[in-house]
């Protein structure tokens, strides 16, 4: 279950680009020790969570169970940053006028640079 | 329906009815009982006081400001509720028994941004409020990140607070315990003691730096404030023993400060076998723990078992118990609190408006 001693490549990812391709060769098996992830919950330049995808155990059962109930449990604290707005700073309103994600999430937009902050 | 005698008549049912739909608070109706009420915030901007014997929300609290993050801590006598609102920005006291607000401090200011993560606690003589303040300055085109601040209130200081004292705190802290040794407890990547007369910080419980050579970084996730009920301050972690070993072993274990005495201990009570964001200890039996996220779960750490385990209809976030352990209630999340038995029987829902997002679910009793 521990694979912070193994390589990306190792693990099965590629980089696709010169961004990933750079992190690749930075992060040695020593640098990926120092990352220390959770303890630091919330905020959009502390999460490390990615969002949707897979629990710790490979599955989805320890996932938001249904997305709607953990909408605004993640939104607000901006744990998911990369696929909902930042309320706490950029994009404030984005939930307004849907209080209850399970009833009113057809309300929730994108957002657009320049639009309601 | 024109008989002008049905008038009256009509009135005082009316305001009949409209008594039996209010559910009063014990103190109003001038009852010596205590009551036990569940207390929680929920979008956009309300503090809910609930009767969880009857299944209903007994006072709807208007907090100016948005909604975030909802942490709420309670004063001693529980009469008064502190929530972290406008954005992880304030914090604002309301009396319960009123929903008057009686206490404001915002943390931003002077081109400074300022969000607590979830850190409030109360002095146990209910005289001081605490937060632990993570502050940004914004230039114009550029944020400097600042230390960490500690800040201290008078909760006799109104609505426009200013803090009585202000200390660097450690990077990363969320939740808080004051304790009775006057100690404040701060859960970051230890658990640290601070003295808030001097703010000499030091290791309480370590984690991240602890010294235990066959198990890994421990991993937590610390937002919702309970323990109110056990008085204690808790937080629970996952760790694998040997980790990349071939009886790599993975736990449940948590760090706890026991708020009356001020002794810690830090334990594996169970396997780690589903996710739990937030845990409680039995009032009964210390030792023994409720859990909850997308199951709710009982581990006893006298055997670290599992002893029971059950799907729920949604993810929820904050757990709590009645005072004398029978009952459980679950919030956060989405718009529903869930109360189960002890021997986790579904004992009913009660539907708020609004979504509680990352509120705490606070036991009150006045």
């Amino acid at each position: 279950m521990t694979n912070n001693k193994k390589r990306f490549t190792e693990l099965g990812l590629a980089p696709l680009n010169r961004k990933a391709r750079e992190m690749e060769r930075a992060a040695t098996p020593e640098a990926l020790e120092e990352v220390q992830a959770m303890q630091t919950i919330a905020g959009c330049t502390s999460s490390f969570d990615p969002g949707w995808e897979v629990d710790p155990f490979g599955g989805v059962a320890s996932l938001c169970q249904p997305m709607e109930a953990d909408l605004y449990g993640c939104a607000d604290p901006c744990w998911w940053p990369a696929q909902v707005p930042d309320t706490m700073n950029t994009y404030p309103h984005w939930g307004d006028g849907a209080d209850r994600a399970e009833d009113d999430w057809r309300k929730l937009d994108s957002v657009y640079p320049g639009g309601d902050k | 329906m024109n008989n002008p005698a049905m008038k009256p008549l009509r009135l005082t049912l009316a305001g009949l009815l409209a008594l039996a739909a209010q559910p009063l608070l014990a103190g109003e109706a001038g009852a010596d009982e205590v009551r036990e009420y569940l207390v929680t915030m929920a979008r956009p901007n309300q503090l809910y006081i609930i009767d969880p014997e009857a299944q209903e929300v007994v006072r709807t609290c208007d907090v100016e400001g948005a909604f975030g993050a909802g942490t709420l801590q309670l004063s001693p006598d529980e009469r008064t509720a502190y929530v972290l609102h406008n954005r992880w920005e304030e914090v604002v006291g309301i009396d319960l028994t009123s929903c008057e607000e009686v206490f404001r401090a915002r943390g931003s200011g002077d081109a400074i941004r300022a969000k607590s993560i979830a850190s409030l606690a109360v002095s146990p003589d209910g005289s001081r409020l605490y937060s632990v303040w993570d502050r940004v300055r914004l230039g114009l085109d550029h944020y400097e990140v600042l230390e960490p601040q500690l800040a201290v209130y008078d909760t006799a200081a109104g609505l426009a607070a200013e803090p009585l004292a202000t200390f660097p705190a450690p990077r990363q802290v969320t939740t808080m315990g004051a304790a009775e040794d006057g100690y404040l407890y701060l859960a970051g990547a230890d658990i640290y003691r601070v003295d808030p007369q001097s703010g000499d910080t030091e290791i309480a419980i370590a984690n991240r730096n602890w010294d235990r050579p066959d198990f890994s970084p421990p991993d937590s996730l610390a937002m919702w404030t309970m323990g109110e009920v056990t008085n204690e301050f808790l937080r629970p972690y996952t760790v694998a023993e040997h980790p990349g070993e071939e009886d790599e072993a993975w736990h449940w274990g948590i760090s706890r400060v026991d708020l009356a005495t001020g002794e810690t201990e830090n334990k594996e009570i169970a396997p780690f076998e589903f996710i739990i964001f937030s845990m409680v200890s039995d009032p009964r039996e210390r030792d023994v723990f409720y859990g909850v996220y997308t199951q709710l779960s009982k581990l006893d750490a006298r055997t670290r078992e599992i002893v029971k385990v059950i799907d729920l209809d949604h993810t929820y976030y904050s757990i709590n118990t009645s005072y004398d352990g029978s009952r459980i209630y679950l919030g956060g999340a989405s718009s529903d609190i869930a109360i189960y038995d002890d021997d986790f029987n579904d004992l009913g829902r009660i539907r708020l408006p609004g979504d509680m997002s990352t509120a705490t679910l606070k036991v009150a009793r006045f």
